[in-house]
């Protein structure tokens, strides 16, 4: 390939083509600044000139003008046409009128004018004209084509010429372009030359270069280049030679390792598989591979390892390779199924190792794989013979061994680990571990078989147990076999134990069994056992027998039926039933006889008697007894009671009869016959359309039904007529139905009395007492009057008592205060007296208010705690007890009661005063107070040590008013105790007291629990 | 410490309700010392005592406190209290029965109608004296109510 640059030209030619034209830019670049110059130069040149020329017309026009001589004025204008490149040139006065011009036909015209039919020129003069008034100069026009000068002459005259720079500057320029075409072929010159030298010295080596790495990179190792000189490429070169040899060297022994590893990849014994990772696909694989899995190789190309794969173990290949692509695991290892083209599944171990390096993007890895399936079916069919061998012993329980003495050393079958509970996996037990699963009691003799195996010979071992600790103790019978070498030496003894546990347990089973029959035998309580031989002897006689019949088993056996029990008449009957028994082979009974005892008593029995097989044949018979005497005593105590109840049935005065479920009649007293004028025998059977009339036949039945579906006695009332006597009589019947022991309906029984007097007696009394309530409610309302009454006056008096009374004391207390000065003594002390009976009045008042409220208030009963209120009490009048020291001795505990609050505190305050108020004098006064709890009342007693009283007075000391002491002694209104009688009355209690003279009293309260 | 005097309002009279000549007597006798209760009028009966009402309304000052019989004339103290309590403009006017009657019924109708206070009228003149004094003590002086 060529070395091009980016605008597809080759170096060699690009180089030379770039240098021409820098040249050639540079030239042109050049040339025009020149021209720039040039043009300056020439404006310059051209300027100055006129200048000159000007400035030496100037004195001359100037002295012209002052002569006033236009004449030689326009001579002098017209000479200036002789000046090079002058076109134009005009001299103009002070009305800018033309004097002289370089065209004769202009003078005398307005300046303006002339410059105006001008054209280009014109203006640019015009524009110089128009520029304010100043000394000499000089302009270059607007094309830069001409130079405009202006020169004031004095007295308002004034030269205006144009000179012509096109010609000048023309010149100048033919000779700069004639200069630049030598220039340019100059450099052309030195370009060309430049570039056949840099194509001599460069291009032509790296052209060889080039050639030669692309040789190389065609295959050609051999490839060498030699550029000579010693410049950089050069230098390129010898580095290229020396990376060629080296790659050569590499690519053949790289080479020589491929042509090896392919041998060693197609020749070798295990299956080896490059396979990308990310599809799976099989990329290449040797033939073992192929043999393996049966595909060609361009089958397999098509395949990819997850189909091969057996799909029981494809999810732990994939788990695997998601590790290995996750770097989690470096390589692995595992036995799998492959599916042969065939069909047939193969079994393979394969290794599986990344071709990637670490922490590159996963791409390839090799898989190995060997074919195992051989040694897998050999395993499998070693496997499955070992449990049908292991099945086969624990189905026969059944454990094989083989002991080799002089190793010391033993071997055991599953099954004779399974026997002692040990774990085969913790490998062969010594003797110690073995005698350790044996039972304790087994041990000493086992542990002597263990050591005569090692030195003697052993032929039989019996039946030993293992350790009940290890669970369920197995009974094993060992055998045992020695097994001799070539000239008779012991070299093992083999041998197996069965486990005969079954069999022990069936024999204990067995035994067991027969025991606890024979117990039954023994123990059951009322059935009497024997067995007889066919002679009628005793052979077994149980305990039940010896209570029956008094014998003892000893005096029993050996004798016959006949001597021990049987009456003299079933001797004979008795030997005959059981040779009936010996032929026919079928039981007989139970059949009931009498039978006597021991002591000659006899009793009533039930018996069955059949027979069994003996121990050498023979039939042996067995007789059980139940003893019924006690039955029959009861079913003739029954017999007895039936005639009994038949003979009340049939006295009594009610009517009695019962009917079955469906109203048939199935008995009736003797009363029930008069009712329907059918003897009991004539009615059985009938029912009561039979014997009513339909209607009321229905009622009844209908009776029947309802007692029936109630389950429970049904009562009604009706009115019958006796077929007799033709009375007619109120019946009150009742019927209820009747079920036996199982709760099954039997029948109805109806019971009918004759209430008809009853009923009368009833109606009147029912009169009577309606009555009687009107008249109740009659006077219930007077009272409620009166009482109502009674109430608003003890109201109005109360509070119309009260107001004369306040006015006595309030004004008696003015009369003190205010004219205490002028009364005297004795008049203030008849004061004091009004005040203190109007004091006693109000107490009075009060204390029938009460009393009255007492008497009016509803009791509220509610939970009243005893204890708490007389503590109460005692607190609040704890200053008074104190003033007169009175002591308070016992106390109440906390009983609850359900009483009237206010009305309980009412009494004990009144009681607690007049305790106090009557002991005063004692000393000290001692108040004494109990309380208890009996037969469900409370009492409560309050106890003084003061003046007491006569018992006499007991009932008058409760009624209102009433005192014993006068006031003076003892302040009071008399009102106090029957306060305390009326409340405990109303709360259901009661109060008395037990007193003498001088020895104090006792008041006792009761209360209703 | 600086106490401040605050201008005094002039006292509002007292209304006693009541009939007894005696009672009234005594009632302003023991009512006479005191000073942080204004002057007392009387209403001799129920009827005068509602027929106050429209006196009020009128622009005639209503009393600071009523004290209240209930044994009256005409009308009885619980009616003049129950249409007293259901004004609903004098029916912040504290109201004070004072009665001779004990009795639960009359409290319970009382205080039921929403009475201020319930004095039993102690027979004693002493302690009648004692209770006008705390009746001044507590309506006079520590008790705030609506002008």
């Amino acid at each position: 390939m060529t070395a091009r640059s980016r605008f597809g030209l080759p170096a060699r030619t690009l180089v030379p083509v770039l240098i021409t034209l820098v040249a050639l830019l540079i030239v042109v670049f050049n040339h025009s600044l020149q021209l720039r110059e040039y043009r300056m130069l020439v404006e310059e040149e051209q300027s100055l000139s006129l200048i000159e020329r000007l400035s030496v017309e100037q004195s001359r026009f100037e002295q012209q003008i002052e002569q006033d001589n236009p004449l030689q004025l326009r001579r002098m204008v017209a000479e200036l046409a002789l000046r090079p490149h002058l076109t134009h040139a005009y001299l103009t006065d002070t009305g800018d009128r033309i004097v002289g011009s370089l065209a004769r036909a202009d003078a005398g015209r307005p300046l303006a004018d002339v410059l105006a039919a001008d054209g280009q020129a014109g203006a640019a003069l015009a524009g110089a004209v128009q520029s304010p008034e100043r000394p000499l100069h000089i302009e270059v026009d607007a094309g830069r084509t001409a130079l405009i000068g202006v020169l004031p002459l004095g007295s308002g005259y004034r030269l205006l010429v144009r000179s012509d720079l096109t010609l000048p500057l023309a010149q100048r320029l033919h000779r700069s372009r004639s200069e630049l075409w030598r220039h340019a072929a100059t450099i052309l010159c030195w370009s060309f030359v430049l570039s056949v030298f840099l194509h001599l010295i460069w291009f032509r080596r790296a052209a060889r270069l080039t050639e030669a790495a692309r040789a190389f990179g065609r295959g050609r190792l051999d490839t060498r280049v030699s550029l000579g000189g010693s410049d950089e490429l050069a230098e390129i070169g010898n580095a290229f030679n020396d990376m060629a040899e080296r790659l050569q060297a590499q690519h053949m022994a790289l080479r020589d390792s491929e042509r090896h590893f392919r041998v060693m990849f197609e020749q070798a014994a295990v299956g080896v598989a490059r396979i990308d990772t990310r599809a799976g696909r099989f990329v290449e694989l040797n033939r073992k591979y192929c043999d393996i899995v049966g595909y060609s190789a361009d089958e397999m190309h098509a395949l990819d390892f997850m189909r091969l794969t057996h799909p029981d173990d494809l999810a732990a290949d994939l788990q695997q390779m998601d590790g290995l692509r996750n770097g989690q695991i470096r390589e692995f290892s595992m036995d799998k199924r492959l599916f042969h083209k065939d069909g047939r599944t193969v079994w393979v171990t394969l290794s599986v190792s990344p071709l990637w390096a670490p922490g590159d993007e996963p791409d390839f890895h090799l898989a190995v794989i060997q074919d195992i399936t051989a040694r897998r079916e050999a395993e499998q069919a070693l496997r499955l013979e070992r449990n049908r061998l292991r099945e086969a012993e624990r189905i026969a329980r059944l454990g094989s061994w083989e002991f080799y003495p002089a190793l010391g050393r033993r071997w055991w079958s599953h099954q004779m680990f399974d026997f002692f509970g040990l774990d085969p996996d913790q490998g062969m037990p010594d003797n110690e571990t073995y005698l350790a699963c044996m039972h304790p009691d087994d041990r000493p003799r086992m542990r002597d078989v263990l050591a005569r195996m090692g030195d003697s010979n052993l032929d039989s071992v019996e039946v030993f147990r293992t350790d009940p600790a290890r669970g369920p103790v197995r009974h094993l019978q060992p055998s045992i076999q020695r097994v001799p070498d070539p000239v008779g030496g012991l070299v093992k003894y083999a041998g197996t134990l069965l486990d005969v546990s079954d069999i022990v347990a069936a024999e204990r089973a067995v035994r067991e069994s027969e025991e606890r029959l024979r117990a039954t035998l023994e123990q059951a309580p009322n059935v009497a056992v024997q067995w007889f031989d066919a002679s009628g002897c005793v052979l077994y006689w149980n305990r039940a027998s010896t209570r029956l019949y008094g014998w003892s088993p000893d005096e029993a056996i050996g004798r016959t039926a006949a001597q021990l029990m049987l009456l003299d008449d079933d001797a004979d009957r008795f030997v005959r039933m059981l040779a009936s028994v010996e032929r026919t082979g079928v039981s007989v009974g139970p059949y009931e006889y009498r039978v006597r005892t021991r002591s000659g008593e006899q009793k009533h029995v039930e018996s069955a008697t059949f027979r069994i097989p003996g121990e050498r044949g023979e039939h042996i018979f067995v007789c059980m007894d139940i003893d019924v005497t006690a039955r029959r005593h009861a079913e003739q105590a029954v017999e007895q009671e039936r005639t009994h109840l038949q003979t009340l049935f049939a006295s009594l005065p009610d009517m009695v009869w019962l009917k079955s479920p469906d109203g048939l009649y199935l008995s009736c007293n003797r009363m029930f016959e008069r009712l329907v004028g059918l003897r009991e025998a004539e009615l059985l059977g009938r029912t009561d359309y039979d014997l009513f009339p339909r209607d009321t036949a229905d009622y009844f039945r209908a009776h029947d039904e309802r007692a029936i579906r109630a389950g429970c006695r049904s009562t009604n009332e009706e009115w019958v007529t006796l077929a007799d006597t033709g009375e007619h009589l109120l019946l009150q019947t009742i019927k209820t139905p009747m079920r036996n022991a199982a709760g099954e309906l039997i029948g109805v029984l109806g019971i009918a009395r004759d209430i008809t007097e009853l009923r009368s007696t009833q109606d009147s009394l029912s009169r009577l007492n309606q009555e009687l309530e009107q008249r109740v409610a009659d006077r219930t309302q007077a009272l409620s009057e009166a009482i109502k009454e009674l109430e608003s006056f003890s109201y109005a008096v109360s509070h119309d008592l009260k107001a004369p009374l306040r006015g006595i004391d309030g004004y008696s207390k003015i009369l003190l205060e205010d004219y205490g000065d002028v009364l005297d003594e004795t008049a203030q002390r008849f004061l004091n007296n009004i005040r203190n009976g109007a004091g006693q009045m109000h107490a009075l008042i009060e204390d029938l208010l009460a009393y009255s409220r007492m008497e009016r208030r509803s009791i509220e009963a509610s939970r009243v705690d005893l204890g708490e209120l007389v503590q109460g009490l005692l607190e609040r009048r704890a200053d008074e007890f104190a003033a007169a020291s009175a002591r308070i001795v016992g106390g109440v505990p906390s009983i609850v009661v359900r009483a009237d609050r206010q009305g309980v505190e009412m009494v004990l305050r009144n009681l607690l005063d007049n305790a106090l108020k009557f002991s005063r004098d004692a000393r000290p006064p001692i108040i004494t107070l109990e309380a208890s709890v009996e037969q469900g009342r409370v009492l409560l007693s309050i106890r003084d040590n003061g003046i007491g009283f006569d018992m006499k007075y007991h009932e008058r000391i409760f009624e209102i008013f009433q005192r014993l002491h006068r006031s003076e002694e003892f302040a009071g209104t008399g009102v106090g105790l029957a306060l305390v009688r009326k409340a405990m009355q109303r709360m259901g209690g009661r109060v008395w007291a037990d007193s003498a003279p001088g020895e104090g009293a006792c008041f006792h309260l009761e209360f209703p629990a | 410490m600086m106490s401040v005097a605050r201008p005094q309002p002039a006292v509002r009279p007292i209304l006693l309700v009541e009939d007894n000549p005696v009672d009234i007597d005594l009632t302003r006798r023991a009512f006479a010392r005191s000073r942080s209760l204004g002057p007392i009028s009387v209403a001799h009966d129920g009827e005068q005592a509602l027929g106050m009402i429209p006196r009020w309304d009128a622009g005639e000052r209503p009393p600071s406190l009523i004290l209240l019989d209930i044994n009256l004339p005409r009308v009885n103290g619980i009616e003049v209290l129950r249409q007293l309590k259901a004004h609903p403009k004098y029916r912040c006017i504290p109201v004070i029965m004072l009665s001779s009657s004990s009795e639960d019924r009359d409290l319970a109708d009382a205080y039921t109608l929403g009475v201020n206070s319930y004095i039993v009228k102690p027979v004693d003149y002493d302690r009648f004296v004692e209770a006008a004094g705390h009746i001044e003590r507590y309506w006079g002086e520590l008790n705030q109510h609506p002008t």
